[in-house]
């Protein structure tokens, strides 16, 4: 008995049933009060036998009578819960869409032509489900317009640099140089900060496909490994498996590009980031580390840098955490990136968590739940 | 004669007026002729005087925006909608650069960006541009159909049907399509794509290649027997399968 309607139906059934024994009390008392009262026992007088037969046949008819009530009365029953009922479930259909993130759900003509207080909350949600689509358009339409306001002046600023540069000697153009990587760096921060922003208020709405986990992690790998090489340093797959899963194929992506570049970053140079990716069928939900038993496939990126700290290392996920570490600040990252990457995982219900590897260097493991 | 005339002018559409100075200037120091419009409307009218050989245009502009100047120039008759188009964007969204893709933008840029990179990629497109015009006139390849399973590709009058009914391609789809059917049934790389396709190198966590496929199968729909006639082969690049 959880449903507001099977509440509503028992009280109605309860009512009628208490009715009809109500009923059938006064009806029996009215049978057998004959014999009591003399005035009745004048009338059994004179009528001889046949009142018997008739409050037989009467009886009978009663309870014919009493079960059609009854039957009549639960269908009135059912239909009036229902009746009561049936905007509750359309409502909360509603809010479950709303708060998947379709924000366009409306319950409007689903009420019908109903004037009571069901009919003013649906009133009320779609006024409220309006307002908050009108918010998150905002908020987003003003994304897009910080984006464009902040980049256009760098864009001015990188032109004008590589104006610079064609005339300038060797130490301005040194200068010029580093101007130019900080203009880069504010420019990273800027898309960081937007993606990380448009990724809180991601919802149903984000378009799912079918994602070839194995194939992305080979094209991002393989275009970190392009760029890490510029800087000494390797990126190599070093295990991998097919998997599959129902997802957002931009979001693992930058999940995963955020992984292997920040581990590019901090490995030593001369070494090589391993990228494997495995799967892991079905296990037992013992293992406490994973709310999830299906299966699952397990990235695992591992550096060759220093690691951190055992005590940062849940922090590492945290927006603009810093390892108080002087190496940290040439390394260029601007520190959003894991944050980036730990969102997007868990949308897909996956989880990202970093540890020591055990020879040094630090390791990240995503896992995701796919397809069996 | 007139393609020699004007294979250095570069029309640039974008309201900010500081930035088209300071490219003009670059491009000018690149050997470049560089006019500027700074909205739409004016930059439509100047693009189809058919005086320039790429169009660099921003998706942000007053009035009728960016893709609706794409929309239009594509929309003209002859030649000059295949002028080709480099489509710059300041907010950095995939959706923007994927739409561009689709309108038939040839490449696509975000902002900020080094001159040096707006530099390749506007001899990159109009190389590639080039290269179409002259295939489109000369004799031998006009007589070349290329027909695998139900798909007919014509290089000479760049049209693709399938089952006899005409496709509408945008000039890199095109491309993308003709280098895959002509080693159909063997993989290409997304390298030799990009050249085809972009007519430049790849840089790395660019997906117009991606995009740009996953638009021509969308437009060429699924082979006779169901299956995907573009398969992408993991790492290495994608192949068109051969149906029989």
């Amino acid at each position: 008995m959880k449903s507001l309607f099977s509440k509503i139906f028992a009280c109605f059934l309860l009512t009628h049933l208490l009715a009809l024994l109500v009923t059938i009390t006064v009806l029996t008392a009215t049978d057998t009060r004959p014999s009591d009262t003399p005035r009745n026992a004048v009338r059994r007088e004179y009528s001889g036998p046949r009142p018997q037969r008739r409050s037989r046949r009467a009886r009978n008819f009663e309870i014919v009578r009493l079960t059609a009530i009854f039957l009549a009365a639960s269908a009135v029953a059912y239909s009036l819960s229902r009746y009561l009922t049936a905007p509750t479930a359309k409502l909360r259909r509603a809010t479950q869409q709303l708060a998947s993130g379709d924000l366009t759900t409306r319950v409007g003509n689903q009420m019908g032509n109903r004037r009571d207080e069901l009919a003013d909350l649906g009133r009320d949600f779609d006024l409220m489900a309006s307002r908050i689509q009108s918010l998150v358009g905002a908020e987003r339409r003003l994304l897009g317009d910080i984006s464009h306001e902040l980049r256009s002046p760098l864009a001015r600023m990188q032109v004008a640099l590589d104006l610079a540069t064609q005339t300038a000697d060797d130490q301005t153009r040194g200068y010029l140089n580093r101007i130019e990587r900080e203009g880069a760096r504010l420019n990273e921060l800027i898309g960081q900060l937007l993606t990380l922003t448009r990724l809180e208020t991601i919802g149903a709405d984000t378009p799912r496909e079918t994602v070839d986990v194995a194939g992305l992690v080979a094209e991002v790998a393989a275009d970190a490994d392009f760029e890490a090489r510029s800087e000494n340093r390797m990126v190599q797959v070093t295990q991998t498996s097919e998997c599959f899963l129902e997802g957002n194929a931009g979001l693992l992506r930058s999940a995963i590009e955020n992984v292997i570049r920040n581990a590019t970053r901090y490995t030593r140079e001369n070494t090589i980031v391993e990228v494997s990716l495995e799967r892991e069928n079905a296990i037992a939900p013992s293992k406490g580390s994973t709310p999830f038993s299906g299966a699952q496939a397990v990235i695992r990126v591992r550096d060759w840098g220093s690691g951190v700290p055992e005590e940062s290392l849940s922090k590492l996920f945290d927006p603009f955490y810093r390892v108080a570490d002087a190496r940290d600040r040439q390394s260029g990252g601007v520190g959003l990136g894991l944050s980036i990457a730990q969102r997007a995982i868990r949308f897909h219900g996956g989880t990202i968590a970093a540890k020591n590897a055990e020879d040094g260097g630090l390791m990240v493991e995503i896992r995701l739940p796919i397809e069996d | 004669m007139e393609t020699e005339l004007n294979a250095n002018r570069v029309l640039m559409i974008d309201d900010d007026e500081e930035l088209s100075e300071l490219v003009s200037e670059y491009l000018r120091r690149e050997g470049f002729a560089a006019d500027v419009a700074g909205d739409g409307e004016s930059g439509t009218r100047q693009a189809l005087t058919g005086d320039y050989a790429v169009v660099v245009l921003d998706v942000m502009l007053p009035g009728i925006g960016g893709f609706e100047v794409l929309r239009r120039i594509r929309a003209a008759d002859g030649a000059i909608s295949r002028l080709p188009i480099l489509m710059l964007t300041a907010r950095g969204d995939e959706v923007d650069r994927v739409l561009g893709l689709e309108l038939g933008a040839d490449d696509y840029l975000p902002k900020p960006f080094s001159s040096r990179e707006l530099v390749a990629r506007i001899r990159a497109i109009s190389r590639r541009a080039q290269n179409a015009e002259t295939s489109r006139q000369s004799p031998e390849a006009a007589r070349q159909t290329l027909r695998v399973g139900d798909v007919e590709l014509h290089p000479a009058t760049r049209e693709v049907s399938i089952s006899g009914k005409k496709l509408d391609l945008t000039a890199a789809e095109f491309d993308l399509l003709e280098i895959l059917l002509r080693s159909a049934g063997e993989i290409v790389t997304r390298e030799t794509i990009a050249k085809a396709a972009l007519g430049r190198p790849l840089s790395p966590y660019d997906r117009s290649i991606d995009v740009h496929v996953s638009n021509l199968r969308r437009k060429l729909g699924t082979a006779q027997n169901g299956g995907e006639r573009i398969k992408a082969v993991r790492g290495v690049g994608y192949l068109y399968a051969n149906a029989e």
